[in-house]
């Protein structure tokens, strides 16, 4: 802005982010997918992020690569950052949003073109048919429970846009916006009692037996 | 007689024969007389009609304190809870709720009615005059202000605490995702308290212009009262937008309106615009006042008078009206077009530098003058070395690219709270200091007062610049806990123990105040030598203030009067004043007359009645919280009832209590050539337009306009204005920049 | 409300009176025709923001004519009874000052919800 001109960008760069409490809504429109928490993008190219708010204020911030810019339900605003070096970039919210306002983090991770491509070319993918028979057990039991209520896992029919799309959750690197790592402790705690990984969120605890949720996970860590 | 300053460089100023001590006359049955005419009423029901200017300042400034207690144990809590990352201290929960009541007590029931109730006591005496020109608003203020920031307190009790931060934006702090009654603590309990500091800066308005010594013109004013005349007008425009921005936000809690609904026209944007509008003035409301009493402190232990008096007058009134144009400076990350945020940038720059003019004055005062290096003083220092370093970061954060990084980060809680405590409470304690010994009769513990300006300086860098550095490493405002990989563990600690050994220096300040009440070493008239009118009365100063007013002729009365002189640059021949002034202090004793002064050369235009004693004033401020408190839990009928109150209590306030106009009164006027207005008129200070002067055409033409377009209305004017607006897209229309969102 | 306050200046308690009185009528027909007006409204405060504001600020103002036309009442009672001399007077003014305050917001107000949008 200003004394440096707006550089082109191609129409598939263009990110959509939509915050809402405490997560990150992540499009790709031209590319055709989404994910959440996580933002890749290619080394040395100009990308364009449009900033959207579902619900409050939120504020897109990741310190090593540019200044933050707010997001307001109502309102798009819209800026390009580009990342020189490769590397994992932390973002967090900026913007005080509720109670998990400290735990709302993302990450950019900027990667050399080939790198880019492929993830791209992954995260186009509908979601793995899962292969062994508990992570079959698995999937029944995502799509019998309440789960799809808020969550979507491309080619399965559960379409739910209140949370994070979980098509390729595995391919995360972390969980619940940043606050703890993907692995599966982690993803079994946030399942059974989130609100003693995230007190406030929005996630309700799903109650389920150990076998049920050992089958859950084993489909979820298909989910690449 | 002191242990302070010696004779300042100059004039040598003798005893002074122009202002006697009442209580060394020998009239004493007059004085006792006055005393009793300007006493406050004894007992129970007495204290609450009391007005007196030195018990209401006094009360609003012991509140200011208790507020500022309660705020920093707040503070304290928060601290313990970001001393380790991922503490469970406490839950988020109890942590939004703690930085919110921390920001809304200091901003709101600290500062503000701390500089009132300065203002209020101060003033009457500083000004060589007897009594505030409104004392009942100053009872009305303060009993809403406190039971103001009761009510907010008490949500604490209830479970119910505002949890969205001082700033409450929108729609975090909306009907839809803030349902509970805790903002409608924040947004009508706040409320009320504003209305209080509103009264106030009214009331001091008027003390400032048309209440002073004869003679003080405004070239000879204290910047004390320059700094208390630019507060009291940056109030009155400032406030009025929160009050709005409140009553909007909370009418779409309660009542449904659209306001800050983007779906329905409205805009979460214009809330900040509002708040902002009050929040930036807010905070150069409270600067003001502290840089005020900086310019009273610094010539007395310099031992010089200050140098630059002018330009430091010039800085002041800048300084309030540059503070209006700044506020979008809160809100450069919103996204908002880039011509503005260059002007606010500017704005921003700009007003960096009547604050350095009065800093270079100060500086130079202390340099070609002789330093006492006592209590005050200290704090003076403390003041410009961290005020300095806060007003640095805040041009830093002025520039918008580097906003963009700060901006909501840790950088600028340690920039706001370096100019916030450094700039204000710094002063605060130098002035406590500094005038205490004159209403108590004692002065405060000099060692004492050492270890607390060294205990409160040492924690409060300590607790804050790491936190510049925290900031620069990403760590954002707000959170109730970070990860350790931030690599922040270290400076939150090391801000937790600098917190501590603040709150240490506060509590020996608190143990000094009541043990020097009692064994302080007596003050007498005039510890620190000082130059100004309040120091010629005795100490503790009579309710009355100056029996016999003073004649200003300079700008250093103490230093630089000397005897009685017939002849004034500003008035005049100045017997006529005298001869009436040493009249006016043995009549009349039967009711409590004031002098009103011109307002820019100080000549004497007339007396008039103070108000007495009343109880209604109380009961107004009661009612009014009442009301407020009322709608909070949504007892209707209480808030009813409350107006009823209301508006009782205002028609008893104003009941005019006659005084009969009698011989002496007339004989009085006859031979001083003043009017004297028992009745309590204060006509000529409310205005001098001359009526006969203004065309009758234009009232009656806009009563007309007025009238008509009543009619008007009743056509489908209304219905043509609605149907556009339903049939049109929900975006506002695009009038100006301002209102695009 | 300038006239009455003109008169009692020049002494002239009657007029003052008068004055006084057709102040009061004309902003009680005033009142009736807002509140009428309100009455009348096809929408609802809750419909979008501009229909809140049209609540809020028309709500003020009548708010503002009933204060004003309370005073009115209070300084009338003390005319008829004549407490008002040429000196002493400062009620009348404050309440025709705060009429004139009133004409200036409702012009102000006026231009907001009726020649904006």
């Amino acid at each position: 802005m200003g004394a440096l001109d707006e550089p082109d960008i191609a129409e598939e760069l263009v990110i959509e982010v939509e915050g809402k409490q405490w997560w990150w809504d992540v499009r790709y429109p031209e590319l055709g997918f989404r994910t959440a928490n996580e933002i890749h993008i290619p080394v040395g190219e100009p990308v364009a992020i449009k900033l959207l708010a579902e619900d409050v204020i939120h504020s897109f911030w990741v310190p090593q690569l540019h200044g933050k810019l707010d997001m307001i339900p109502g309102h798009v605003n819209e800026f390009w950052l580009e990342a020189s070096e490769p590397g994992i970039y932390l973002g967090e919210c900026a913007e005080f949003c509720g109670d998990q306002h400290a735990k709302m983090q993302f990450l950019v991770i900027a990667e050399e073109e080939e790198a880019f491509r492929a993830w791209v070319a992954q995260q186009q993918q509908p979601a793995a048919v899962p292969a062994s028979e508990l992570a079959q057990e698995g999937q029944e039991i995502f799509l019998g429970s309440t789960c799809i209520n808020c969550h979507a896992i491309e080619g399965t029919g559960a379409t739910g846009e209140l949370g994070p799309d979980l098509t390729h959750l595995a391919s995360r690197r972390t969980l619940a916006a940043g606050t703890v790592p993907n692995n599966r402790g982690n993803l079994g705690g946030w399942i059974v009692a989130p609100q003693s990984i995230k007190p406030g969120s929005l996630m309700p605890a799903t109650e389920m037996t150990g076998p049920q949720l050992q089958a859950l996970l084993a489909y979820l860590e298909t989910l690449e | 007689m002191t242990t302070a300053a010696e004779e300042p460089t100059g004039a040598v100023p003798p005893v002074p024969q122009h202002f006697p001590a009442d209580r060394e006359r020998e009239e004493l049955t007059t004085a006792e007389k006055m005393e009793q005419v300007w006493a406050d009423p004894p007992g129970v029901v007495g204290w609450f009609k009391a007005l007196q200017n030195d018990s209401i300042g006094v009360r609003l400034m012991m509140t200011a304190f208790l507020f500022f207690i309660l705020g920093g144990i707040n503070a304290l809590l928060m601290r313990v809870q970001l001393a380790n990352a991922e503490s469970t201290f406490m839950s988020p929960q109890r942590y939004n709720e703690l930085f919110t009541m921390h920001g809304s007590t200091m901003m709101f029931l600290f500062a503000v009615p701390m500089m009132e109730g300065f203002a209020i006591l101060l003033l009457p005496l500083i000004l060589g005059n007897r009594e505030m020109p409104f004392p009942r608003l100053g009872v009305f203020s303060w009993f809403t202000m406190i039971l103001g920031g009761l009510l907010f307190y008490s949500s604490f009790i209830a479970g119910t605490v505002p949890d969205t931060g001082w700033f409450a934006y929108v729609p975090l702090s909306g009907p839809i995702y803030s349902p509970g009654i805790e903002l409608d603590y924040w947004l009508l309990a706040l409320g009320v308290a504003e209305v209080a500091a509103i009264a106030a800066g009214v009331e001091i308005i008027l003390a400032i212009l048309r209440m002073r010594a004869p003679g003080m013109s405004l070239g000879r004013m204290p910047v004390y009262a320059w700094a208390m005349l630019v507060m009291a007008f940056s109030i009155l425009f400032a406030f009025t937008p929160l009050v709005v921005g409140s009553l909007l936000l909370e009418l779409d809690r309660r009542l449904g309106t659209q306001y800050f609904n983007p779906e329905a026209a409205g805009s979460p944007i214009m809330w900040q615009h509002l708040f902002w509008i009050f929040g930036h003035p807010e905070v150069y409301l409270q600067f003001v006042p502290a840089a005020g009493i900086v310019s009273m402190v610094v010539p007395i232990f310099s031992r010089r008078s200050l140098s630059g008096y002018t330009l430091v007058v010039i800085a002041l009134v800048a300084t309030g009206f540059l503070s209006f144009g700044l506020w979008v400076h809160h809100m450069f990350t919103v996204g908002l077009p880039q011509i503005s945020m260059t002007f606010f940038a500017a704005a921003g720059m700009i007003i960096g530098i009547p604050a350095g003019i009065q800093t270079i004055a100060w500086i130079t005062t202390i340099f070609t003058g002789r330093p006492v290096f006592k209590t005050p003083f200290l704090f003076i220092i403390g003041f410009l070395v961290t005020f300095v370093l806060g007003g640095i970061t805040g041009i830093m954060v002025s520039s918008v690219p580097f906003d963009w990084q700060v901006h909501d980060s840790y950088f600028v809680v340690a920039h706001f709270h370096y100019v916030l405590i450094g700039g204000v409470t710094f002063p605060v304690f130098a002035g406590i200091y500094y005038w205490t010994p004159k209403f108590t009769g004692r002065l405060l513990d000099e060692r004492l007062g050492k270890l607390h300006f060294w205990l409160f300086f040492i924690g409060f860098n300590l607790a804050f610049f790491p936190m510049h550095i925290s900031g620069f490493l990403g760590m954002a405002r707000r959170v109730y806990t970070y990860q350790e990989e931030l690599g922040v563990e270290t400076l939150n600690l090391l801000s937790t123990v600098g917190a501590f050994i603040m709150a240490a220096g506060v509590a020996v300040f608190i143990a000094n105040f009541l043990y020097s009440r009692r064994n302080g070493q007596p003050a007498g008239n005039n510890p620190w030598n000082a130059d100004t009118l309040e120091w010629a009365t005795t100490s503790p100063a009579p309710n009355y203030g100056f029996a016999h007013l003073p004649i200003v002729r300079s700008r250093h009365p103490l230093w630089e009067q000397t005897g009685i002189e017939e002849e004034d640059e500003v008035l005049g021949d100045t017997t006529n004043t005298e001869r009436m002034l040493q009249a006016l202090s043995e009549w009349p004793l039967r009711w409590r007359a004031a002098l009103v002064t011109g307002a820019i050369n100080g000549e004497p235009v007339e007396i008039f009645r103070v108000s007495g004693p009343s109880i209604w004033p109380a009961v107004a401020g009661i009612a009014l919280v009442a009301i407020f408190g009322a709608e909070v839990f949504s007892l209707h009928w209480l808030a009813y009832l409350g107006i009823a109150v209301v508006i009782i209590s205002f028609i008893g306030w104003h009941w005019p209590d006659r005084i009969p106009f009698t011989e002496k009164e007339r004989e009085f006027e006859e031979q001083f050539n003043i009017r004297v207005h028992p009745t309590a008129a204060l006509r000529s200070a409310v205005g001098a337009w001359r009526w006969r002067s203004c065309s009758w055409r234009l009232p009656l033409a806009a009563s007309c306009l007025a009238t008509s377009t009543f009619a008007w209305r009743t056509r489908s004017g209304r219905r043509r204005a609605f149907r556009r607006w339903t049939f049109s897209s929900p975006a506002l229309p695009q009038r100006c920049w301002f209102w695009r969102y | 409300m300038w006239g009455a306050v003109s008169d009692v200046r020049r002494g002239n308690l009657r007029r003052l009176r008068l004055g006084l009185l057709l102040t009061f009528l004309l902003g009680a027909a005033a009142l009736g025709i807002m509140i009428w007006a309100f009455i009348e409204l096809p929408f609802d405060w809750r419909v979008n923001a501009y229909a809140s504001l049209f609540y809020t600020l028309g709500g003020y103002m009548l708010l503002l004519l009933v204060i004003a036309l309370g005073m009115n009442l209070f300084v009338q009672v003390w005319a008829w009874r004549g407490h008002y001399t040429e000196l002493d007077h400062t009620a009348v003014q404050n309440s025709a000052w705060f009429v004139y305050a009133i004409v200036a917001f409702w012009i102000i107000t006026f231009g907001i919800l009726y020649l904006t949008p």
